[in-house]
């Protein structure tokens, strides 16, 4: 298996304060690779220097065989981002977002419609082709998002908590959908701060102040700490244990 | 490129789609171009004014004719007394009064408002001399009153409130655009796509580019045809002025907008912190030489200031591109500044 994402001792400062303090890890392609943490681990600036947002302090990184000080923009083609935050133009038909989208990305032209057809198909929403966003119900709004998110087939897809503040409901569909893209051979890599969400994945790392504190598969993290779910494994590491 | 068009129908449909805000944009500057029309009539008319004459005199009544017949002057009859001329003057009826005695005549104004009794006092000088033939001074004095011959106040403001106007717009415009975008989560998407920033902010910005000129042709049409303000310049010159001063502002809507992370701040921003320097201190109501230190460089860092005194070249003056060059180098700096750190605001701070 090649690593689509690597980083060596990366690290990012804003003026004293070290938001992520020299992190090393390989993500393979087709994982579905979680990274765990509390609000101000530095979830969020590792994921935004993985995706050529934010440049890092030092430290080496590659994504998708691209380095990101050089070549953030050959990143940008091949990477997916969605977050919480995320939302297609609600004033914007359907489709219009999706062209919108694929125009961005450079989708061929003709490309773009038979797509979009079969991704609505798959969405169960072949009737909503016309419609206004703002006029679908949450749920769909989200399982529309995400699928724009992955429709320049990107080699990864970055999900930063996209699914902080939504129902379980919503979020079991979100996982399925999630599941669905990685089999795609899509890599996923996805923070959350839902302990029971890092189930899901392939292979996790927890963030601790900047630092992983732990980089491994859901079942070998809760066997090395002796614990039954994800959640107390959690507890130990942000315990010093 | 063709990203670049899709980036720009699509802002075009959300204007189209936001029917109400579109013709509010369209309709706002004929609303202030009036308002402020109409309230910065620096224009003297319709003076009140009483006459006292204890000889009761025909040269009294003559000279009393004679300024009623102006449109400046409103002749409210003779006073008995100057007792009761003050008390006139102090119940508010009457703003000017002449008084006849017997070796000379007085003319008495109420100078709480200095610009129109200083006017009054002179037009009336004029009438009186007229009257009785003036001594003919040893050398003629001949006073010729350059490109705005009648004072017509509109010359004066109609510039001025093209650009308020203008920038207000602009900046409003560009700035709760984008900000609405950051708002609603619709631009990360944006942010992390292969898009240049600059490209996003030029996509932005020439859809209201666009109705900024309908917005200046609207102002000019009125400014041309109803309030009879000239073009004497180049035409082509007032266009190209007038886009490169749309660009600066619309800059200045994009950096607002970069700074800040709701539309509500923005349009606070852009409206009311924009509209004291752009009405009181671009040199459309006072002049900038007369303003302190710090008020004066405020306006040399106002778009309006700049656009408001070349466009007065082009209009009233009828200049060529050398006269303006300063204003328009200015300007065009303006825009590259504000863009340039624009940028940067936006690849620095993403979300």
């Amino acid at each position: 298996m090649d690593s689509v994402i690597v980083t060596d001792r990366l690290t990012k400062k804003f003026g004293d304060f070290t938001s992520v303090n020299s992190i090393s890890f390989e993500v393979s392609r087709g994982e579905i690779f979680g990274f765990l943490g509390a609000n101000g681990a530095g979830k969020t600036t590792a994921i935004r220097m993985l995706t050529g947002l934010l440049k890092p302090t030092s430290g080496k990184g590659s994504v998708a065989g691209f380095d990101i000080y050089r070549e953030a923009k050959q990143i940008k083609r091949r990477i997916g981002y969605m977050s919480q935050k995320f939302a297609l133009y609600d004033d914007l038909k359907v489709w219009e977002n999706i062209r919108l989208y694929a125009g961005i990305y450079g989708v061929e032209k003709s490309e773009i419609e038979p797509r979009s057809k079969e991704m609505l198909q798959q969405l169960g929403m072949e009737g909503e082709w016309e419609s206004m966003v703002k006029s679908l119900p949450l749920g769909w709004k989200q399982k529309l998002a995400f699928s724009v998110a992955i429709f320049h087939r990107p080699d990864i897809l970055f999900l930063d908590e996209p699914t902080g503040g939504v129902d379980p409901a919503v979020r079991r569909t979100f996982w399925e959908m999630i599941y669905a893209a990685a089999e795609r051979g899509i890599t996923i890599f996805v923070t959350t701060h839902y302990m029971d969400e890092a189930e899901y994945c392939d292979r996790v790392a927890i963030m601790s102040e900047g630092r992983i504190a732990a980089l491994d598969t859901p079942y070998n993290l809760k066997r090395g700490f002796e614990v039954e779910n994800m959640d107390m494994v959690f507890r130990k590491i942000a315990r010093g244990v | 490129m063709k990203q670049f068009l899709t980036l720009i129908e699509k802002e075009f449909l959300h204007i189209f789609r936001d029917r109400w805000s579109t013709i509010i944009l369209l309709i706002l500057p004929v609303l202030l171009l009036f308002l402020f029309g109409y309230m910065m009539n620096t224009e003297v008319k319709g003076i009140h004014f009483v006459v006292h004459d204890a000889a009761g005199s025909v040269e009294a009544q003559q000279i009393a004719e004679r300024a009623a017949a102006t449109e400046l002057f409103i002749f409210e009859g003779f006073a008995n007394s100057p007792q009761e001329i003050e008390s006139l003057f102090l119940n508010g009826t009457i703003k000017v009064a002449i008084l006849f005695r017997k070796d000379a005549i007085e003319l008495i104004a109420d100078s709480s408002d200095p610009n129109s009794a200083s006017t009054a006092i002179s037009y009336l000088n004029a009438i009186i001399y007229d009257f009785y033939g003036a001594p003919t001074p040893p050398i003629e004095v001949e006073s010729k009153l350059l490109y705005n011959p009648s004072l017509k106040s509109s010359y004066y403001f109609v510039p001025g409130v093209m650009g308020m106007v203008l920038m207000l717009i602009c900046a409003i415009m560009a700035s709760v655009s984008i900000a609405r975008e950051k708002e609603r989560g619709n631009i990360e998407m944006l942010l992390v796509s292969p898009l240049k920033p600059l490209r996003l902010i030029i996509s932005k910005m020439i859809p209201y580019f666009a109705i900024a000129v309908i917005n200046l042709a609207t102002i000019l049409i009125i400014s041309y045809f109803v309030m009879e303000v000239p073009i004497r310049g180049s035409f082509a010159l007032f266009l190209l002025f007038s886009f490169i001063f749309i660009t600066t502002s619309l800059s200045m809507g994009v950096l607002i907008s970069a700074v800040v992370k709701s539309q509500m701040v923005a349009l606070l921003i852009s409206a009311m912190v924009l509209m004291l320097p752009a009405t009181l201190l671009s040199g459309m109501v006072f002049p900038i030489d007369n303003m302190p230190f710090v008020l004066r460089w405020v306006s040399y860092f106002t778009p309006a200031t700049w656009y408001i005194s070349g466009i007065k070249k082009i209009m009233l003056q009828g200049v060529g591109l050398k006269a303006i060059a300063k204003e328009l180098a200015i300007l065009a700096s303006m825009a590259v500044v504000l863009i340039g750190s624009s940028l940067l605001s936006f690849n620095k701070r993403v979300v």
